[in-house]
C-alpha cells in the first residue's frame, strides 16, 4: 500500500517534537491530578464526541477538546501523528522489525467500531469507548488492581500485535483512528472535487458501510437499554447515570475510586453481567458517603457520574437503607438511637408499635439518600443498603 | 375447729392456753402453737388517734370543695429534701455531713427512686472515656455509695479501676442508702407524698405532704427538690418546661443462664441468672395519672406476652419473670428554667461555676461540666433542684437524667443547701467558690 509507506516516511520527520507531547500525556496520566486527566481524555475526539453525545452535556473539557476535533477534520489522522502516545509506541515497535508486512488482507474495522460507538452513544450506550487509546493508557498507568491489570493486558496485546503486524492497531483497529478517518471523509471529498478527480468507488462504499455501522450502533444501543434489563443492580456513586448506560459510559478510568475520601468506591470485579465489569460500585463496608464531598462526580471524565454541586449530589440516591427488624436493638427493648442520630437526611424515625409494645425503626424512602452512615454505625449490623 | 373457736372466745392468756394444750401430744403442740400465737396476740387498740386529715371535702353545687384548715407542722429544719431518689439521698447526705439539720421525705417505702424501685440498674456516665483513658467523674458521696455496694456480695458489678458504668443490685442499693442516711443523722420520712409548697410571697418556706397520718407540713430554711418531676419547684411557681418522654416498665428475668435462646434479652446484673430489661415503652406524659395507669397495665401485659413467646422457644422453658419495677420508668416530665440551661454543645466546655462533671454518654466521650446555674431557678428563692429535673434542653436532659450525673447534681445541691441555710441566704445568692471549696472537701470532682 503506497499510502502507508508515504505516511511512515512522513511520520519519521521529527521524532523529537513527536516524542514530547505524548510523553507529557503519559506523565500526566501517571501523576494523576484529576482535573488534568479530565482534560487529557477530552483530547481524544473519539472520547469527546461519544461521551458528549451519550451524556448530552457539553462540559468545559468538551469545548476545549473541540479544537482538536476541528484540526482532525482538516488534517487526516492529525491526532495519530502528533498526539497519540499509544500510536507512537506502536510505531516504534513496528520499526524494530525490519521488512514490510502487508495489511491489505485485513479490513479497516476501526471506522466501524467508531461508527457503532457513536451510534450507540445516541442511545447513551457508547460501545467501544473503552478501547480509545487514551482510555487504555488511563487504565494501564493510572489504575491499580484488577482494572489496571486488564488495561495493561489490552496494552500488551496492542503492542505485541504491532510487533507482529506493524500498523495493525493504528490503521485497522483503533476506533480513534477510524473516527478520524470518518471525520476527514468530507474534507477529502471536497479536496477531490476541487481537483476534479473522479470519486473513488471504494471510498463511497466505505462511507456507506460506515453509515450502516452507525445505524447498527443506534439500534444496538437502544436494544441494550430496553431489551436487556440490568441483571442484579449495584450501588453506584451518587449522580451516576442509571442502569446499563452507566456500565458503558464509564471508561473505568478509576478517578472516582481514587478521589473518594471514604474509599467506598471500588471496581466491580465480579459483576453479574459482562458490560458491567469493573464499573465502579459503592460498598459500605468500612465507611459511608460524606455529605461534604462530591469529588467522584467532579473527577469523572465521561459524565457517567454527573458533576453535581454538593446540594444536588446529596439529593441523589446511592441506594436505600433497609432494616432487619429482628436484629435491631430495639427489638429486645434495648435503647439505641445511633442511626437516627447520624442520618443527615432525617429519614430515620422510631415508631412505637402498640402490638409488639416495642419501637421499630422506620426509614423514609423519599428522604433517604443512601449515604450508608446508618449502616456503618449500627452496632448490630441490622441495616443494609439496597439499590433504590 | 370447734375447739379453736372456743379458746379464742374464752380469751385465755398465753400461759393458760399452753397449759390447756398440755393434754395433746408434743408434735401437735408445736404446730398448734404457731397458729395459736398469731391469733392470740391480736392487735392493740389505739386510744388516741394521731391521724388528722382535716375536715372532709364538701360537695357544693356539684363541685368538690376542700375547706381551708390549718396543717400541723411536724418539723422545722435547715434543709428539706423532697424525693428520696439517687439525687435526693446524696443531697441529704451532703448537707447533713456539712452540718445541716436535714429531713428527707419520700413517697414510697424505700430510697433510690428509679435506680432501685424503678429497677434501672446500670449507672451510666460515671467516667469520661477520652484517648488518655478513663477519668472518674462521679466521685465524692456517689462513689462512696458505689464502693460500699462493692462490699456486699452480689451488690454491684463493674465497679473497679479500669471499668465504668457499674450495675448494682436494687435491694443492696436500697439498704446501703438507708444505712448511709442513718449514719449521717438524716431525719427520714418514708411513705410521705409531698403535694404542695408552703409559700411566703415569692419565697418557699416548706412543703406539705399527704400520708397515712393525714396531711402534714414541714418548714425549712432551704428546700431541695429531688422529686425527679420538679413537683415542689412547680408548686412554688418556678418556671419550667414540660416534656413528653418514653414511659417503660422495667423488669427482671430469671434463669437467663439456664436457657438456650441466643436472642439477647436485657442487660447483666450482679446475679448471673438474672437480666434486667430496660423497656422503652410508649411516649407519654408522666404527670398524667391516666397515662401512668395505662403504661403500667399495658406494659405488664406486654411483658407477659413477650415472656410467653420466649418461653415457647425450645430450651427456654425455665425462663421466668422475676419481678417488674414497683416504680414506673418515667424519664422526663419537667425541667427547670434555671439560671443556665445545659445544652449538648456544653460537652467539653469549662464553666466558672462548675459544681461537678458527668462522664461519657453514648457517642460522646468527653466529660460535661455541670454549672451551678442549672440547679437554681431564675426567680423563686430558697429552693434548688437536682437529679433528672434540672435545667437542660430536651436533648441534654437525656444526659442530666442519667444516674451518674444525678449523683453529682445531688451532692452539689446538698452542699449548696447547707451553705445557704448556714449563711441565712437563698441558694441563688451563695458564693460559688465557697461551694466549690466545700464540694472538694467532700471529695467531689468538679471537672
Ligand atoms: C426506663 C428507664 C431507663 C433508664 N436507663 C438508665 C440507664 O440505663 N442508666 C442511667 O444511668 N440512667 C437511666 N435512666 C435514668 C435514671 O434512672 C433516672 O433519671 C435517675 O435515677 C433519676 O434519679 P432522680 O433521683 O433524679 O429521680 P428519681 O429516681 O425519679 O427519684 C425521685 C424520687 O422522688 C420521689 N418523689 C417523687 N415525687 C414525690 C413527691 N411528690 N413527694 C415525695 N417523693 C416524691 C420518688 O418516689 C423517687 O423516689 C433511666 C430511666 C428510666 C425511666
Amino acid at each position: 500500500m503506497s499510502n502507508g509507506t508515504q505516511e511512515s516516511s512522513r511520520l519519521r520527520v521529527s521524532y523529537v517534537t513527536r516524542l514530547l507531547i505524548p510523553l507529557m500525556i503519559v506523565i500526566i496520566l501517571v501523576i494523576r491530578p484529576t482535573w488534568l486527566r479530565i482534560f487529557i481524555s477530552s483530547v481524544s475526539p473519539f472520547f469527546n464526541i461519544s461521551t458528549a453525545i451519550a451524556t448530552r452535556t457539553a462540559t468545559v473539557p468538551f469545548v476545549a477538546g473541540l479544537s482538536i476535533l476541528v484540526i482532525c477534520i482538516c488534517w487526516r489522522r492529525w491526532f495519530c501523528r502528533w498526539l497519540c502516545p499509544l500510536g507512537l509506541a506502536c510505531e516504534l515497535c513496528g520499526h524494530v522489525r525490519s521488512g514490510q508486512t502487508s495489511l491489505n488482507a485485513i479490513p479497516r474495522i476501526g471506522r466501524h467500531l467508531a461508527a457503532i460507538t457513536i451510534g450507540g452513544a445516541i442511545a447513551s450506550i457508547p460501545f467501544f469507548l473503552m478501547i480509545d487509546p487514551i482510555v487504555i493508557l488511563f487504565g494501564a498507568f493510572g489504575m491499580s488492581g484488577t482494572a489496571g491489570y486488564i488495561f495493561l493486558g489490552i496494552l500488551a496485546v496492542v503492542i505485541i500485535a504491532s510487533f507482529i503486524l506493524p500498523g495493525i492497531w493504528c490503521r485497522r483497529i483503533c476506533p480513534l483512528g477510524g473516527m478520524q478517518e470518518l471525520l476527514a471523509t468530507p474534507a477529502i471529498g471536497i479536496r477531490r472535487r476541487t481537483k476534479e478527480e473522479a470519486p473513488n468507488k471504494k471510498e463511497s462504499a466505505m462511507a456507506r458501510r460506515s453509515f450502516l455501522s452507525l445505524a447498527a450502533g443506534i439500534a444496538g444501543g437502544f436494544a441494550i437499554r430496553w431489551i436487556i434489563s440490568p441483571v442484579r443492580r449495584r450501588l453506584r456513586p451518587p449522580g451516576a447515570v442509571p442502569g446499563n448506560r452507566f456500565k458503558t459510559l464509564c471508561v473505568r478510568c478509576g478517578n472516582c475510586v481514587r478521589v473518594c475520601p471514604s474509599r467506598i468506591i471500588a471496581q466491580d470485579s465480579n459483576s453479574p453481567d459482562t458490560i458491567g465489569i469493573l464499573a465502579p460500585k459503592v460498598s459500605f463496608d468500612s465507611d459511608y458517603c460524606r455529605q461534604d464531598c462530591n469529588l467522584c462526580g467532579q473527577g469523572c471524565p465521561s459524565g457517567a457520574i454527573k458533576p453535581l454541586p454538593l446540594i444536588e449530589k446529596n439529593k441523589r440516591k446511592i441506594g436505600l437503607a433497609r432494616i432487619d427488624e429482628p436484629s435491631c436493638r430495639l427489638a429486645w427493648d434495648a435503647k439505641c438511637d445511633l442511626c437516627m442520630y447520624v442520618c443527615p437526611c432525617e429519614a430515620i424515625e422510631e415508631v412505637f408499635n402498640r402490638d409488639k409494645y416495642l419501637y421499630t425503626i422506620s426509614i423514609n424512602p423519599e428522604k433517604c439518600n443512601g449515604c450508608g452512615h446508618c449502616k456503618i454505625i449500627c452496632p448490630e449490623h441490622a441495616i443494609s443498603m439496597k439499590p433504590a | 375447729m370447734h375447739f379453736r373457736k372456743e379458746i379464742t372466745m374464752d380469751n385465755l392468756n398465753r400461759r393458760g392456753f399452753l397449759k390447756s394444750l398440755g393434754l395433746v401430744s408434743a408434735a401437735t403442740i408445736a404446730s398448734e402453737t404457731l397458729w395459736a400465737d398469731a391469733i392470740y396476740k391480736g392487735s392493740s387498740i389505739v386510744e388516741r388517734d394521731a391521724v388528722s386529715r382535716g375536715p372532709a371535702a364538701k360537695l357544693i353545687n356539684g363541685k368538690a370543695i376542700r375547706p381551708e384548715h390549718e396543717i400541723k407542722i411536724i418539723r422545722d429544719t435547715d434543709v428539706l429534701v423532697v424525693g428520696g431518689g439517687c439525687a435526693g439521698v446524696v443531697a441529704a447526705l451532703s448537707a447533713a455531713r456539712a452540718g445541716a439539720k436535714v429531713t428527707i421525705v419520700e413517697r414510697y417505702g424505700c430510697f433510690g427512686g428509679l435506680w432501685t424501685g424503678g429497677m434501672v440498674l446500670i449507672v451510666l456516665a460515671t467516667h469520661s472515656n477520652e484517648k488518655t483513658g478513663l477519668t472518674k467523674c462521679v466521685r465524692g458521696i456517689g462513689d462512696e455509695m458505689l464502693e460500699r455496694l462493692k462490699k456486699i456480695p452480689g451488690g454491684i458489678i463493674n465497679q473497679a479501676p479500669g471499668k465504668r458504668d457499674p450495675t448494682s443490685d436494687p435491694e443492696a442499693t436500697k439498704y446501703i442508702m438507708a444505712c448511709m442516711l442513718r449514719e449521717a443523722g438524716v431525719d427520714m420520712l418514708l411513705h410521705s407524698w409531698v403535694t404542695n409548697s408552703i409559700m411566703e410571697k415569692e419565697t418557699i418556706r416548706g412543703a406539705i405532704f399527704e400520708s397515712k397520718s393525714g396531711c402534714r407540713a414541714i418548714t425549712a430554711k432551704v428546700i431541695v427538690d429531688t422529686t425527679g418531676d420538679g413537683d415542689v419547684y412547680a408548686a412554688a411557681g418556678a418556671e419550667h418546661v414540660r416534656h413528653i418522654h418514653k414511659i417503660g416498665l422495667v423488669h427482671r428475668l430469671g434463669n437467663t443462664d439456664r436457657i438456650k435462646s441466643k436472642k439477647r434479652m436485657g442487660g447483666p446484673t450482679p446475679h448471673p441468672s438474672v437480666k434486667w430489661v430496660n423497656m422503652q415503652g410508649p411516649p407519654g406524659d408522666c404527670l398524667d395519672v391516666e397515662a401512668l395507669t395505662r403504661c403500667d397495665v399495658d406494659g405488664r401485659e406486654a411483658i407477659w406476652n413477650k415472656l410467653k413467646a420466649l418461653q415457647e422457644q425450645p430450651g427456654n422453658e425455665k425462663l421466668f419473670l422475676l419481678d417488674t419495677a414497683s416504680q414506673l420508668g418515667v424519664r422526663a416530665s419537667r425541667t427547670l428554667k434555671g439560671r443556665y440551661e445545659l445544652k449538648e454543645r456544653d460537652f467539653g466546655k469549662t464553666f466558672e461555676d462548675t459544681v461537678g462533671a458527668g462522664g461519657a454518654y453514648f457517642g460522646i466521650k468527653v466529660m460535661c461540666q455541670i454549672p451551678y446555674g442549672i440547679l437554681v431557678p431564675e426567680k423563686v428563692d430558697n429552693i434548688l433542684t437536682a437529679g433528672r429535673c434540672v435545667a437542660a434542653d430536651n436533648l441534654m436532659l437525656n444526659f442530666t437524667r442519667l444516674i451518674g450525673p444525678c449523683l453529682v447534681t445531688g451532692q452539689a445541691a446538698g452542699a449548696a443547701a447547707y451553705l445557704a441555710a448556714a449563711q441565712k441566704t437563698s441558694p441563688r445568692n451563695i458564693a460559688v467558690p465557697k461551694l466549690q471549696e466545700l464540694l472538694k472537701k467532700q471529695g467531689a470532682f468538679l471537672g
